[in-house]
């Protein structure tokens, strides 16, 4: 379930609902994210998401959500991260904090007008 | 342990630790009880208590496909735990047991860097000699055990630390349960040990879901000498964890499930009737495929012990 580290821009392998609310715009949006450094060490990191419509088209003014957790542990991360809308769909969350190695999945949470996507990312982190 | 790396963490740890009250014996009754970890009560004392000293490094860590990652040069994390304990006779084949740890962990990260402590989570537990040692020439000494842990170390989700090592338990309580049986053909004995525990439900409350950690089932080998009569007793184990996935609100987390084995020696001394100084020493097996979704950890324990008749 871990990303290769190979990828430059991370797939998602879950998403859509799980953060309910509003109506579910997967498939006509499309989130993405790229963690900085790739693969992603102990410590802080940088995530860059990018959130595009069906046409890709960037979409600006979003509210973005980063919540990293660590599954076989059973917590998430020991920061939260703040996320800057750096416009035309790209937003910046940082600090992405993984304070142990081992398999995180992050959940990216988006809103736009009303309406909502979510979808989460995985990522094996080196120390 | 990163806390994680708290061996399977306190939940196992706890079934663990039950499965342990058996420690190895040489003499059918006598230095195989403290032989390793808290054991239990020799078949004159009252009551026993102790206190262990111990520091763990982790080395590196499995991921979910059970691929070993070396720990990197821009982070480390050791853990200190110091942990009290108490083992008091009910009856010939009734002994309650008491653990409470306190537990310190220096956490490096990159540019980050963290420390911090405190109560980790306590255990009570019980043991009822179905088969005492040296009761019947027939058969080995046979122990069932169980018991509880209880969640009052300190979660991730209260920590307050950069890097959480302020974070001592796993915030759940867990019931475990064991069998110990062991045989003494002198002055060897061999020791078998399996459990298994239960995680109850907790409250995630920045998820706001309910979380439930998986069942875990251990299994231990024990071997060990007396060396010296009544003075000295050396042993080894093999030991091996591991623990279901994790589900949040009913729904199992993919890849989330663990496993770890290890191996290690002890060496008890008794220094007079009433005291012995125990160590040991305790490593996973830093191999791929011999862990999956934990830290691998290398651990030196330094004990005391009063047993009181």
């Amino acid at each position: 379930m871990a990303c290769s580290g190979d990828e430059s821009e991370q797939t998602p392998v879950a998403g859509a609902g799980a953060g309910g609310g509003g109506d579910d715009l997967d498939g006509a949006l499309r989130l993405t994210a790229r963690c900085e450094p790739e693969p992603p060490r102990v410590g802080d990191n940088v995530l860059h998401i990018t959130l595009r419509d069906a046409e890709d088209k960037g979409i600006a003014g979003a509210t973005v959500t980063v919540d990293p957790q660590m599954p076989a542990m059973g917590h998430g991360s020991s920061a939260k991260a703040a996320v800057q809308d750096q416009g035309d769909g790209e937003y910046l969350a940082s600090p992405v904090r993984f304070q142990m190695a081992g398999d995180w999945q992050v959940t990216v949470r988006a809103s736009v007008g009303g309406k909502d996507i979510d979808e989460v990312f995985a990522y094996s982190v080196k120390r | 342990m990163t806390h994680g790396a708290r061996l399977l963490g306190g939940a196992l740890g706890a079934s663990l630790a039950l499965m342990a009250s058996a420690p190895a014996m040489a003499g059918g009754c006598c230095m195989s009880a403290t032989a390793t970890g808290v054991g239990r009560l020799m078949e004159w004392e009252d009551f026993a208590v102790g206190l262990f000293e111990s520091a763990a490094r982790t080395m590196g860590t499995w991921d979910s496909d059970g691929e070993w990652w070396p720990e990197g040069e821009s982070s480390s994390d050791t853990e200190w735990t110091t942990e009290l304990w108490g083992l008091v006779r009910v009856d010939e084949r009734w002994s309650l047991l008491g653990r409470v740890p306190w537990r310190w962990t220096v956490r490096r990260a990159g540019d980050l860097g963290d420390e911090g402590g405190g109560l980790g989570d306590a255990q009570l537990g019980a043991r009822w000699d179905a088969v005492r040692l040296g009761e019947s020439r027939r058969w080995p000494g046979i122990a069932l055990t169980g018991g509880v842990l209880a969640p009052t170390g300190r979660t991730t989700e209260d920590s307050e630390g950069a890097l959480a090592a302020d974070a001592t338990g796993r915030g759940a309580w867990v019931l475990s349960a064991g069998l110990s049986v062991e045989k003494t053909l002198l002055p060897w004995f061999v020791r078998v040990d399996a459990g298994a525990s239960l995680p109850l439900p907790q409250e995630r409350g920045d998820l706001a879901k309910t979380q439930r950690f998986g069942p875990g089932g251990t299994a231990a080998l024990t071997g060990g000498l007396e060396v010296l009569d009544d003075v000295l007793v050396a042993s080894a184990f093999l030991r091996y964890a591991a623990e279901g996935a994790v589900t949040l609100d009913d729904d199992e987390l993919e890849g989330s499930d663990r496993a770890g084995s290890g191996l290690g020696a002890a060496l008890a001394w008794r220094a007079s009737p009433h005291w012995t100084v125990q160590s040991a020493l305790d490593t996973d097996v830093f191999i791929a495929g011999l862990g999956d979704n934990q830290a691998g950890r290398l651990a030196v324990t330094l004990g005391l012990r009063y047993g009181h008749f």
